[in-house]
């Protein structure tokens, strides 16, 4: 599934790399989000597709990972981008970056379609990992735009004790509440809330560090 | 600084596992507290980074066409199949999500719902019970894409019904070629499910339908769907628990006669 730089050429609709997937958290990258977006919420098509070639290689790669199933995540970021349509013109640039308010909703669309295939299947999670950053290296990020941000982002995960990075993994890829991370790692439900809380709270001090 | 019940408290509406009432609790408390408020944004934006720790993977080019040449359609036909709800009458409304089941089950076009003409479908089903009902519907032909646009109207206008209309997707190769689109009543607790292309199921199975309803731990049975007609079937069923909230509908393959928990394979799933 992952496409590496010397076939991008072969695309018969190119992009400007820079287009391809830009890194979504620098400062000058949020301010031509929100642009596009302000331009998206007026109706912009134009816009609209811009800023999916800068947003849509991070949240597939979410949707891939959450789902475990291409045709179940096209749809769920195919869900995402109609609803980042409809409701563009209600975004607020002053509580998250454009890219963030995309990936909290696709991963709420993915979580829940998540949810309904378990409750049918009768299993907790389709082959859950328990450790969602084991393979996280610098060669997963195939796009050079990208490995900037992932650098920053894996430098700071290193920084979190595997416990945090567990239970921070499982709450935010699965699904799972906190209960049922509980029961899976075997743990009080007061520690798997902690772990999490500690996890997220670090992740936030060292990228703000990073920054 | 922020006390570390409140912070949890934090985490769990950023993740989506508060229920609305308490979710709606926390806005309200954000909105009063700048510093909860910035606290939350501060964590919105740091775990969605967590998107980016997952081994990258190139969206299909045919999904950014399918993506953008649906912004102009109606969310219903822009989206993958999924459930919506429309109000007014129940006969009407049903009348009128019948017409849809039978054109959209066509599976040749999944992204395009095609309908019977409302108006017709609606005077037609009038007079008859959902039996005289589902009878009436086998006769109408599938719509053309045109035919959308009428539908669309017509789910806006106040005199349709509140009922909730899901397309199923198969989850096995086998059934690929089958249609199958369920429409619930939730006022009247019944529902019809369209069956197109379905092949009879194996000697000593039977088809069943399951409503999954969050109220429950485990899906609701809606009971066994017979195929009278590979072409095209309406079946109705009633499930034998009230339903709250019918999140997604499912069909398995089970015993015959059925089974009070499913156990076969899941062949469809929609919502």
């Amino acid at each position: 599934m992952c496409h590496d730089l010397g076939t991008l050429w072969l695309d018969p609709n190119p992009l400007p790399l820079s287009r391809r997937c830009m890194n979504p958290h620098r400062e000058q990258d949020r301010e031509m989000e929100a642009r596009l977006l302000a331009r998206v919420g007026k109706g912009d098509e134009a816009a609209f597709a811009e800023l999916y070639d800068r947003i849509s290689p991070g949240l597939y790669s979410m949707a891939v990972g959450i789902m475990r199933d291409p045709s179940e995540a096209e749809d769920v970021v195919q869900e995402t981008c109609h609803q980042l349509w409809r409701k563009a013109a209600t975004y607020d640039l002053t509580r998250s970056s454009a890219f963030t308010w995309a990936v909290m909703i696709l991963r709420h669309k993915a979580i829940d379609r998540l949810r309904v295939r378990q409750r049918l299947q009768r299993t907790t999670a389709k082959a859950v990992d328990l450790n969602y950053f084991a393979d996280v290296d610098d060669s997963s990020a195939t796009l050079p735009l990208q490995r900037e941000r992932h650098e920053q982002v894996r430098l700071a995960l290193a920084q979190i004790p595997e416990d945090q990075k567990q239970a921070v993994g499982l709450a935010f890829f699965t699904g799972l509440t906190h209960e049922e991370i509980a029961a899976r790692l075997r743990e009080p439900l007061g520690t798997v809330k902690a772990r999490i809380r500690r996890g997220l709270l670090r992740l936030r001090d060292y990228l703000k560090e990073g920054a | 600084m922020i006390p570390e019940t409140q912070q949890d408290l934090a985490i769990a509406y950023l993740l989506g596992d508060l229920d609305p009432a308490s979710a709606a609790r926390f806005e309200t408390e954000m909105q009063a507290n700048a510093e909860l408020g910035q606290f939350v944004d501060e964590l919105r934006e740091s775990t969605a980074t967590l998107a980016l720790v997952l081994p990258a993977q190139i969206p299909p080019p045919a999904l950014r066409a399918r993506i953008l040449a649906g912004l102009r359609l109606p969310a219903a036909a822009a989206d993958p199949p999924r459930a919506r709800i429309i109000p007014g009458p129940w006969w009407a409304g049903l009348a009128a999500c019948l017409a849809f089941a039978l054109g959209y089950a066509v599976m040749e076009n999944r992204a395009a719902n095609a309908r019977l003409e409302a108006e017709r479908a609606r005077e037609t089903l009038l007079a008859g019970s959902i039996a005289a009902l589902s009878q009436e519907l086998v006769q109408l032909r599938v719509a053309s894409a045109a035919q959308l646009k009428q539908i669309a109207d017509l789910s806006a206008r106040d005199s349709l019904a509140r009922v909730k209309i899901a397309t199923l997707s198969a989850q096995v190769d086998t059934y690929q070629r089958a249609g199958v689109v369920v429409i619930w009543d939730d006022v009247r607790q019944q529902g019809l499910a369209k069956l197109v292309n379905l092949p009879k199921p194996a000697a000593g199975r039977d088809y069943q339908l399951w409503i999954v309803d969050p109220k429950y731990p485990s899906p609701v049975n809606g009971g066994i769907l017979t195929v009278t007609d590979e072409a095209g079937t309406v079946a109705s069923f009633k499930p034998d628990q009230v339903i709250t909230s019918a999140d997604a509908f499912a069909i398995s393959v089970e015993k015959t006669g059925g089974v009070p928990k499913a156990e076969g394979p899941i062949v469809f799933i929609g919502k």
